[in-house]
């Protein structure tokens, strides 16, 4: 166990430091100061719920600057490894191909735990700095443990995707098709709850939708509700945190789905003919 | 490569004679605001942008009508502000500067816009129910504009029952309910109130209105005594002296009754009303 830890985590090394040396963060961190740079000028166009607008803001360029990474970094990082034939001298070594997809997972999720990182302290700072630019009354709550919540969600969210293109690039030949389809899972993700918003609205009305709701809310398994961990609302509001109960189950369900996605993108690597 | 640069050099005027020709036109036209993406779809589009994508939609609205120039028919771009601000409210409930926007534009254009209106602030006191503000714009969206005193009643009192809401809520409640016909409940209010309120001359105010209710509560009984004789209500109030009252009660200097078959209200004198009605 020990052993298939230390291999996991030398290739995970090896992938952070692969990523680094392709400069995958530079460039998105230049993209997020920018933007959050964007931010001082932004809030210029917001008359009162400056707070409000400011932690939308940061946190909404942290989740495209992540969506960016995992879709234009990480979608490529099997396919470049089956490219540059990496992977069979990877593979050459006692390490198997579970253990690769779980080392490649941890790289790239290491990348990314550390873009956040420094994305997060960037975000504090420019949040503080509004802060102190405005009067009390346009931005009067700054939740520091909910904005950690909710990049806590946004990590989570980043996570789960990152395990489903692990699952779909070892289905899928090339990095554009895994791409397209990583994006119709993430748009369906989006999708879903509002079309399950609508027919709950409609069902209150007519009796017959049962079925069809709860088809939906099986799919709900496979495609999971991403706005059950965006807490940013919270951030400039003075309402309580939710139950820690409601955020256990929340972050439980990322845990146990990555988990889940992680070893049926093993399952589907193994079988995976590389030639 | 010296026989090129004439090309590039006419290229170049050209992109700058269709580049100044393109600028002239949408300057001499009068500034449009298109219609949104339906906020359904932009949710799904958006997915966790949603919120700042519900904020673009307010700066969108508010810069457009920024550039609104005097005197122009506010029929012209209401509807597709009107879309916005849906868009917007519905992206981001939470976001207030929606709300304020919204009532600082489209009440003032027409009655249905003022209900338009309404509907918005609705998604806002829903997401945000400690906020007081947001009902006390819609009541006075049905006390100004739409002349429905009970509905605007109904708001006044629900936003009193938020927190840090201002005393004068509640009793601007009570004052419409009496206007809507509702006397005895805007009574048992105002006596409530009374019974709460420290400061003397407040007090004295109070006590003025109750008098004048409870003057208009006897009016009121006399006119059910009438509909149980007759079986129908007075035309006039007139009609119910001798018979119902020895003599009509005088409710001024601060109301006056308002007597439209079959309900009677208690207006205030000094009632303001749109310019529009």
């Amino acid at each position: 166990m020990i052993d298939t830890l230390k291999r996991i985590s030398a290739l995970a090394r090896l992938v952070l430091l692969d990523g680094l040396r392709r400069h995958a963060l530079m460039g998105l961190l230049l993209l997020a100061i920018a933007a959050q740079v964007g931010a001082l000028f932004f809030f210029d166009f917001i008359p009162r719920d400056i707070g409000r607008a400011s932690s939308d803001f940061i946190l909404s360029v942290a989740w495209l600057v992540g969506f960016i990474f995992l879709f234009f970094h990480g979608v490529q990082a099997m396919a470049l490894d089956e490219e540059r034939k990496v992977i069979y001298s990877l593979l050459a070594r006692p390490l198997s191909r579970g253990e690769y997809v779980l080392g490649l997972f941890s790289g790239i999720a290491a990348l990314l735990l550390l873009l956040n990182f420094i994305l997060s302290c960037l975000g504090i700072a420019t949040l503080l700095l509004i802060k102190h630019l405005v009067k009390p009354v346009y931005f009067s709550q700054f939740g520091m443990a909910s904005y950690f919540l909710s990049w806590f969600g946004i990590v989570a969210m980043e996570l789960m995707l990152l395990a489903v293109i692990m699952l779909f690039s070892g289905l899928v030949r090339g990095n554009f098709p895994v791409l397209l389809i990583s994006l119709s899972f993430y748009a369906i993700c989006s999708g879903l709850p509002v079309v399950r918003e609508a027919l709950g609205q409609q069902a209150e009305r007519a009796k017959g939708l049962t079925g069809l709701k709860t088809m939906l809310s099986w799919m709900t398994t496979v495609f999971p509700d991403f706005d059950r961990l965006d807490f940013k609302n919270m951030i400039a509001s003075s309402a309580p945190l939710p139950d820690l109960s409601l955020i256990l189950v929340n972050f439980g369900l990322t845990i146990s789905f990555v988990g889940l996605f992680l070893w049926l993108a093993c399952l589907v690597y193994q079988r995976r003919d590389l030639q | 490569m010296s026989s090129r640069l004439p090309l590039f050099a006419l290229l170049l005027f050209l992109y700058g004679a269709f580049f100044s020709l393109q600028e002239a036109r949408f300057s001499a036209s009068s500034q449009q605001l298109p219609h949104p993406v339906p906020p359904t779809i932009q949710k799904i589009a958006l997915g966790y942008l949603k919120q700042l994508g519900g904020e673009m939609q307010f700066i969108k609205a508010s810069v457009f009508y920024g550039g609104v120039k005097p005197g122009r028919d506010p029929l012209e771009y209401a509807e597709p502000l009107a879309q916005r601000f849906t868009a917007a409210a519905t992206l981001h409930p939470h976001f207030i500067d929606t709300y304020f926007l919204c009532q600082a534009i489209l009440p003032y254009v027409n009655n249905d816009y003022a209900r338009y209106t309404n509907t918005v602030l609705a998604q806002g006191m829903t997401a945000l129910p400690e906020n007081f503000v947001l009902p006390f714009f819609a009541g006075f969206n049905h006390m100004y504009y739409l002349d429905e005193p009970l509905d605007a009643a109904r708001l006044f009192h629900l936003a009193a029952k938020r927190p840090n809401a201002p005393p004068l809520l509640e009793h601007l409640a009570n004052i419409l309910s009496a206007e809507g016909g509702n006397i005895y409940a805007a009574l048992i209010g105002l006596r409530g109130m009374y019974a709460s309120e420290k400061d003397e001359q407040i007090k004295m105010r109070y006590a003025e209105e109750i008098v004048a209710f409870e003057k208009a509560v006897t009016v009121l009984e006399a006119i059910r005594r009438h509909e149980k004789t007759t079986g129908t209500p007075p035309a006039a109030l007139n009609d119910l002296v001798p018979e119902y009252l020895p003599v009509l009660p005088e409710v001024g200097p601060i109301f006056r009754l308002e007597w439209k078959p079959p309900h009677l209200g208690v207006v205030r004198v000094a009632k303001k009303t749109s310019p529009r009605r």
